[in-house]
């Protein structure tokens, strides 16, 4: 007896544990896609300003190589692995071997004597990325003329970096002479790159000098001053609109995801919708009780073909249908677009979605089709006035669920949507007709292609996790709304 | 008042009877309309599917290693991984979900509480599968240090079919009458035993339809296994010892997704192949349980 | 009592009438005929096909796969089952009103204007006017006149029964058909129930099916008894439970005593 009691005791316990595991999970599943998501806040922000000193006369060169005896040299981009490899292969100027114009950068605050900068000690330097904080970091352009260099000028020329955008980098810009040398009478200056992203400006030739202990030249200085906090900047740079994480810029913006998951969920939905309801209320109201017991299996069973599959349908035999029709008549040359991906995902909807309107609609109880009846409502005016309006919460319940599904789905959209994050245009009516055949890339699968692809616990990793939380959030809203929906409409008789 | 309708009655009664007639006619022939294009749409894509692939399936495709690059052999290792992957989660999920069935059906009752459990129950349920990869990577994966590995893919696998299981088991247990359930409490069984003697063998048909269902569904589902357990393909023989648990498995939604993907290298007989392959195993299970279900169903109706 | 409508004037007939349900026989051959603007109660124990019967005055039976009929009725005349008969017309001139009140999940003035609008083509004022006059003759007007917006379902179990009702006095059908309209209100809304049905025989034609007999002897003129399938006996109520010529009748009705 003792010894059953003990085996109670255990099941009850274990009974429990399990009970309490579902929401376990949930707080699990929340904790480490937050958690994960902190790498994301590991993210250094680009400067991305190319700034130089070149001859007066002559045409300016926007396009300027990084080979540091050029007339132009870049200053330094913080975080970039590329640049430190090249920078190996490189062979580091000597004064001497300087022709023409030469300058100099450092990305990070200077320590020590402003006057007794090496520049070549700050060129050997200052190629390492650098981490760009919270704090406010000072660039230092050191720029001279080497001897053979006779013109009376030369300019300074800045230019904001190809792939750069200003407007997202949560620095205020600033570029201002610091100090000139000695025995040059120049103005003072200082330009704020944000409004004055590109120009040029001129200065009196100063031919380099250096001593045992002193180096002369301009020292011009590039100040990046937050605009906002960290955590705001890497929050901000996932509002934007360009998701390019792999690029010589790596940017983070949700904004073209989150659109591609939404639009394409909206158009499955419309699609399907229609279709779904009208399948659901045949099933429900206008079938016999044999055709219902055929058709509800039927229909869940194309809900079960996995979602894989529905893609490779897609891309064998509806990719090449749309690429030879719409894809063409919009100038695209692809099928594998927004419209492809929104067809199969309307598939896979449709018997979702007739389920569970079908459901709603049975639920509505029998002695309102016989009232309609008896006053004298045909069928489909029973149908459209009295069951449908009546199960109104449990359609709208099944619509909100569907929309979860096809916010959710990997797999087609991964197989069908080509795979390239773009912003939607609606310029004009040629242009927002043109989203349809564009390729996009959404939330999951952007998630499930290039997470096969990271340094795990770094940025781009983080943010790939702060994609799942969204993901994971909106789906759970969702859910929830439409369980709630669906409950109101349970009839209690 | 009563004029107002004799009035309606002679003006055009008829008409208008014949016009409402007439929309109630397009009404139900839009709906039938519409169930005709849902039919075709699932006999379509099915059938198409049955016929471009079936074709391509011999015992050779189904038991030989891929050659060449996968453009040539069979998918043997993908279908052992998808079964292997299937029975691990079905071992892993069946312990826990269905005691959590039990708990929800027998134990929960309402309160605020439980109303917080349920609604964690929704919300599993339509998580997205690429949520639990995602949780099954940083779990499983690198805090446990599992690696991408088989032991990761049940675990994620489990955790995506839990919901389903729970809810399923849950609705099999109420379905068991309350009249069964006060004789075993009249024999003097306490509530665990009238449970596990009575309750649990009158559901069990239930309950593994359930979780044949969900885990089905879970072998067909690529994104968790994608960042778990994944490899796209393997060559390889079966190593029938614990270090096969630590390793990736090739599988056939992994195999489908990328193996596949570039386009023109494959044969399309191989694609359409995989397709009919990974599709007739999940759907032969789905149509297990629908059966199971339906006859349950007829029966409790009949009695 | 007797004035207005002459006896012959009957509004229903029916003779040897007979129903099925798949193969088991719900009406086994019934034959009477019910006078116009009078109230006859349909009694009788579980099964025994007085709610059948009720159905097949409006063809509610239609729904019911398997449902068949053979013999021969008349609704004013007319034969309901007739091919190409018209369903509408029918269910305007035969309105019913179920067991369990069924309002539409619609505000109270949308449930009782949504039949004349849809048979009528009523709209506006007209629309406005009908629906009065129909909670008026319901006895609802005054409970709801301040409410019309409000759901059907925010009703009491009486009054719903009375709003459904005025949904069917509201396409201004000749017959009334009542199927147990009583049996799941409590005994101050029957009470008003079974006023309401008094007063509607003033110009209406009313079957009421009850399982009360002595509601049937209160309201009804006339009640008609079923057994088995069968119509055992049917006349005066005053007759019928007074002095009853059958013996099953007998039983049954002094079965309240019992």
């Amino acid at each position: 007896m003792r010894h059953l009691r003990l085996g109670d005791r255990l099941w009850t316990a274990a009974v429990y544990v399990s009970g309490m595991l579902i929401i376990g999970v949930v707080l699990a599943i929340f904790y480490y896609l937050a958690g994960e998501s902190r790498f994301a806040f590991d993210r250094k922000f680009d400067v991305g300003f190319r700034l130089a000193l070149q001859p007066a006369k002559g045409e300016y060169e926007a396009d300027v190589s990084l080979d540091p005896n050029a007339t132009l040299v870049t200053l330094n981009r913080e975080g970039s692995e590329g640049l430190d490899e090249k920078e190996e292969t490189l062979p580091l100027p000597t004064l001497e071997s300087l022709v023409g114009i030469a300058s100099f950068a450092t990305g990070s605050p200077l320590t020590g004597e402003l006057d007794k900068v090496d520049p070549e000690q700050l060129y050997r330097d200052d190629w390492r990325p650098k981490k760009m904080g919270s704090e406010e970091t000072r660039f230092l352009v050191y720029g001279f003329a080497t001897p053979e260099y006779k013109e009376p000028t030369m300019a300074l020329a800045w230019d904001k970096d190809q792939g750069f955008v200003i407007e997202e980098t949560p620095y205020a810009l600033t570029l201002e002479l610091l100090r000139a040398p000695e025995g040059v009478e120049v103005k003072p200056f200082k330009v704020d790159l944000k409004t004055q992203p590109k120009g040029r400006l001129e200065i009196p030739t100063f031919i380099a000098r250096t001593d045992a202990d002193r180096t002369q030249g301009y020292v011009f200085e590039l100040v990046a001053s937050p605009r906002s906090s960290h955590v705001q900047a890497v929050i901000g740079g996932m509002a934007s609109s360009s998701w390019e994480p792999t690029g010589a810029y790596q940017r983070y913006g949700f904004l073209p995801l989150i659109l591609a998951t939404v639009g394409l969920a909206t158009f499955a939905i419309l699609l399907a919708a229609p279709i779904a309801l009208g399948t659901a209320v045949y099933i429900s109201e206008m079938s016999s009780s044999r055709f219902r017991e055929w058709a509800k299996p039927l229909i869940e069973l194309l809900a079960s073909v996995p979602t894989v599959v529905l893609g490779f349908f897609g891309l064998i035999l509806v990719a090449p249908a749309v690429s030879n029709t719409i894809a063409k008549a919009l100038g695209a040359e692809s099928g594998r677009s927004f419209i492809t991906a929104g067809i199969i995902l309307a598939v896979l909807l449709i018997p979702v979605l007739t389920s569970l309107i079908e459901d709603s609609l049975r639920n509505v109880p029998q002695s309102l089709r016989d009232g309609g009846d008896a006053l004298g409502m045909s069928k489909a005016e029973v149908v459209r006035s009295i069951i449908v309006p009546a199960a109104k919460s449990g359609i709208i319940g099944a619509h909100v669920l569907a929309i979860a599904r096809a916010i959710g789905e990997t797999m087609i959209v991964w197989i069908l949507s080509g795979g390239t994050p773009s912003m939607p245009s609606f310029l004009n009516v040629r242009e927002a007709l043109a989203n349809l055949v564009k390729p996009v890339k959404g939330i999951p699968d952007t998630v499930a292609i290039e997470m096969g692809n990271v340094d795990f616990e770094g940025v781009h990793y983080g943010h790939l996790f702060t994609l799942g939380l969204l993901l994971f959030l909106i789906t759970m809203a969702l859910s929830l709304y439409a369980n709630q929906l669906m409950r109101r409409s349970t009839w209690r008789r | 008042m009563a004029t107002v309708i004799d009035k309606a009655k002679r003006e055009g009664l008829e008409a208008r009877d014949a016009q409402r007639a007439r929309s109630s006619r397009r009404y139900l022939g839009l709906l039938t309309g519409a169930a005709v294009v849902t039919f075709l749409l699932i006999v379509g894509i099915i059938g198409t599917i049955l016929i471009k692939g079936l074709p391509s399936i011999n015992w050779a495709f189904l038991s030989d290693l891929p050659r060449e690059g996968m453009t040539a052999g069979g998918i043997w290792p993908m279908i052992r991984g998808s079964l292997l992957l299937m029975f691990g989660t079905m071992l892993v999920v069946l312990p826990v979900g269905v005691l959590g069935g039990i708990y929800m059906a027998e134990y929960a009752g309402e309160s605020r509480f439980v109303g917080l459990i349920r609604s964690s129950l929704v919300s599993l349920a339509a998580t997205p599968s690429i949520v639990y990869g995602l949780f099954g990577l940083a779990v499983f994966v690198l805090a446990w240090k599992l690696g991408t590995s088989l032991m990761a893919g049940w675990l994620t696998l489990a955790l995506f079919s839990l919901p389903v299981v729970i809810i399923t088991t849950e609705s099999a247990i109420r379905a068991v009458p309350e009249s069964l359930v006060e004789g075993g409490l009249a024999l003097g069984l306490s509530k665990g035993q009238t449970i596990r003697k009575i309750v649990l063998p009158n559901a069990a048909s239930g309950i593994a339809t359930g979780i044949v269902l969900s885990t089905g569904r879970a072998a067909g589902e690529a994104p968790p296994i994608l960042l778990t357990a994944g490899i796209y393909y393997s060559t390889g023989q079966l190593e029938m010892n614990l270090e096969t648990l630590r390793k990736p498995v090739a599988n056939l939604p992994y195999h489908l997704a990328e193996g596949y993907r570039q386009g023109g290298v494959i044969p399309e007989s191989i694609i359409w192949g995989t397709c009919v392959v990974l599709m007739g195993l999940v759907l032969l299970i789905n149509l297990g349980a629908i059966l199971v279900r339906a006859r349950s169903r007829a029966r409790s109706l009949q009695s | 009592m007797n004035n207005g409508t002459p006896l012959e004037d009957y509004v229903i007939s029916a003779r040897n009438l007979r129903a099925f349900y798949g193969n088991q026989e719900a009406l086994k051959g019934v034959g009477c005929q019910v006078a116009g603007r009078r109230v006859t109660s349909l009694i009788g124990p579980s099964g025994c096909g007085k709610s059948t019967f009720l159905r097949c005055l409006n063809r509610m039976n239609d729904r019911i796969p398997g449902f068949r009929i053979d013999g021969d009725l008349r609704i004013m005349g007319a034969d309901p089952y007739a091919k190409g008969a018209d369903l509408m017309k029918l269910r305007r001139q035969v309105g019913m009103v179920f067991q369990k009140p069924n309002p539409f999940p619609m505000t109270i003035f949308e449930n009782v204007a949504i039949g004349p609008k849809l048979h009528y083509g009523l709209k506006g004022s007209e629309l406005e006017g009908v629906v009065e006059e129909a909670l008026k003759e319901a006895a609802l007007w005054g409970e709801v006149r301040d409410v019309l917006t409000k759901s059907g379902l925010s009703l009491s179990g009486g009054q719903q029964q009375r709003l459904c009702i005025a949904r069917m006095l509201a396409v201004r059908p000749e017959v009334l058909l009542m199927d147990e309209p009583c049996s799941a209100l409590d005994p101050i809304s029957t009470a008003k129930i079974e006023e309401l049905i008094v007063a509607l025989k003033e110009r209406h034609t009313l079957l009421v099916v009850t399982h009360n007999l002595q509601q049937a002897e209160r309201i009804s003129d006339y009640t008609a008894f079923f057994m088995f399938g069968e119509l055992v006996e049917y006349g005066q109520s005053t007759q019928l439970f007074g002095s009853p010529v059958k013996s099953e009748t007998q039983d049954y009705v002094s079965g309240r005593f019992g």
